[in-house]
């Protein structure tokens, strides 16, 4: 993230405000499925953009990417405090274990972060992907519904591979 | 890698062949190029652990965000497509994002609130663990906590001498297998197990003419979700195998 400086407007309020618009309604739908707390997936998205301002690291690769596993973060932060936390009985239902929020939490996060790298990769190798990986078609079934020859079907998987690498990369996902 | 359009069963296949669109035939017509082909080895070594990783999302799921129209250009379809955790009992009470925030007063303010309520925890965590840290961040510990993995050594009755080491990670479970006294040639394969009878194929390799192998792997799968772990040669018959016992006695 560049903090370049426009003349008027805060630059922080612009940086935060482009967040918000360009992460803002995916951000919250990873956190409403992973908190399973609608109410309070505002807080934690809000919180999130603030951490990521604040910090203001030298992001190279995916601000989506870097937004979401802070996102984890403060989730798995606000789950510690919370279960540290003596509790008015009744008011709040039980909360799961630490562990077995973190595990919830990061199995979404691994998917989140997968749903984005398909979604960044181009149509032609996503349909490959689908094709062959996900509904199990052969070379030969996949040229034929894709309606491309298949040698194209096999360069395009190739490359599909090779392009959904540099993606989770760019995101920060290791491989 | 050169001549990535080249004719069946060369270094074109090497993608249909992870991704699993190759019949029998040219599997094992792919297997021996690959035997000897370095560049082909090399491309696999850095793309083999993206299989496991697209396994992330179930096939209905992947179908449903990307099958439709460009996915792309409809930034919420994860968040659309997929039902939210907590119901949707919310409709009607969303704020438009691009309208947020408030002011950048009110968010400061909220996150020095946070930013005490935090530390007042950690400080009741320590008392409580009699002055000790009670929390190292980024690797959450706690009484309840699961170890962190597992290992196991074993010599099968194919006389494979293997050892499993499982460690926990953010994503899912890292699969390391040291072995010997494998296979000399073709390739060798570790697959998965996991609770509901699925098998899973996580990472191939060529057999060394040592015999011996190490091969780390990354598994989508939580540990307490694998069942087995097992070498097969190429032909698909297992040469060793590890099960794990009943998630929780780790
Ligand atoms: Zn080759």
């Amino acid at each position: 993230m560049r903090r370049a400086r426009r003349n008027g407007q805060s630059m922080d309020e612009v940086v935060v405000a482009e967040m918000y618009r360009e992460h803002g309604e995916a951000l919250l739908g990873f956190v409403r499925r992973a908190s399973g707390d609608p109410d309070g997936a505002e807080d934690v998205v809000q919180e999130t953009v603030l951490k990521v301002w604040q910090a203001a690291p030298e992001i190279s690769g995916s601000l989506r990417g870097y937004l979401f596993r802070t996102a984890r973060n403060v989730m798995i932060d606000n789950y510690r405090r919370a279960s540290s936390r003596p509790r008015r009985s009744g008011s709040v239902p039980a909360l799961e274990s630490m562990p077995d929020a973190v595990e919830r939490i990061d199995a979404l996060l691994t998917r989140v972060l997968m749903e984005e790298a398909l979604r960044r990769i181009s149509r032609e190798h996503r349909d490959v992907v689908l094709a062959l990986h996900y509904n199990q078609l052969t070379v030969a079934q996949a040229a034929a519904a894709l309606g491309i020859p298949a040698g194209t079907v096999k360069s395009r998987a190739f490359y599909a591979l090779r392009e959904l690498r540099s993606v989770l990369e760019d995101m920060g996902v290791e491989g | 890698m050169t001549g990535i359009d080249a004719a069946d069963g060369g270094h074109g296949d090497l993608g249909a062949y992870l991704l699993g669109g190759l019949s029998a035939g040219e599997r094992s017509r792919f297997e021996e190029h690959l035997f000897g082909c370095a560049s082909c080895r090399s491309e696999l070594a850095r793309l083999r652990d993206l299989p496991a990783r697209l396994g992330a999302l179930s096939a209905e799921e992947a179908n449903q965000l990307l099958g439709g129209d460009d996915p792309a250009e409809t930034g919420s379809a994860a968040s659309a497509a997929l039902p939210l955790a907590g119901g949707t009992a919310d409709g009607g009470r969303r704020r438009p994002v691009g309208a947020w925030p408030e002011s950048l007063i009110e968010l400061r303010r909220r996150a020095r609130r946070r930013a005490f309520a935090l530390a007042a925890a950690v400080a009741v965590l320590a008392g409580a663990a009699g002055g000790a840290v009670g929390y190292v961040a980024g690797a959450p510990r706690g009484p309840a906590e699961p170890a962190p993995g597992a290992s196991y050594a074993l010599t099968s009755r194919h006389g494979v001498q293997a050892r499993v080491d499982l460690d926990r990670k953010a994503w899912g479970t890292e699969v390391s297998l040291t072995a010997a006294e494998l296979p000399t040639t073709g390739v060798l394969e570790l697959w998965i197990l996991d609770g509901s009878g699925q098998s899973n194929r996580v990472g191939s390799w060529m057999a060394t003419t040592t015999g011996k192998s190490a091969i780390t792997c990354p598994v989508p799968l939580q540990l307490p979700a694998i069942e087995r772990v097992q070498v097969r040669s190429g032909g698909r018959s297992v040469l060793a195998e590890v099960r794990l016992p009943p998630s929780g006695a780790s």
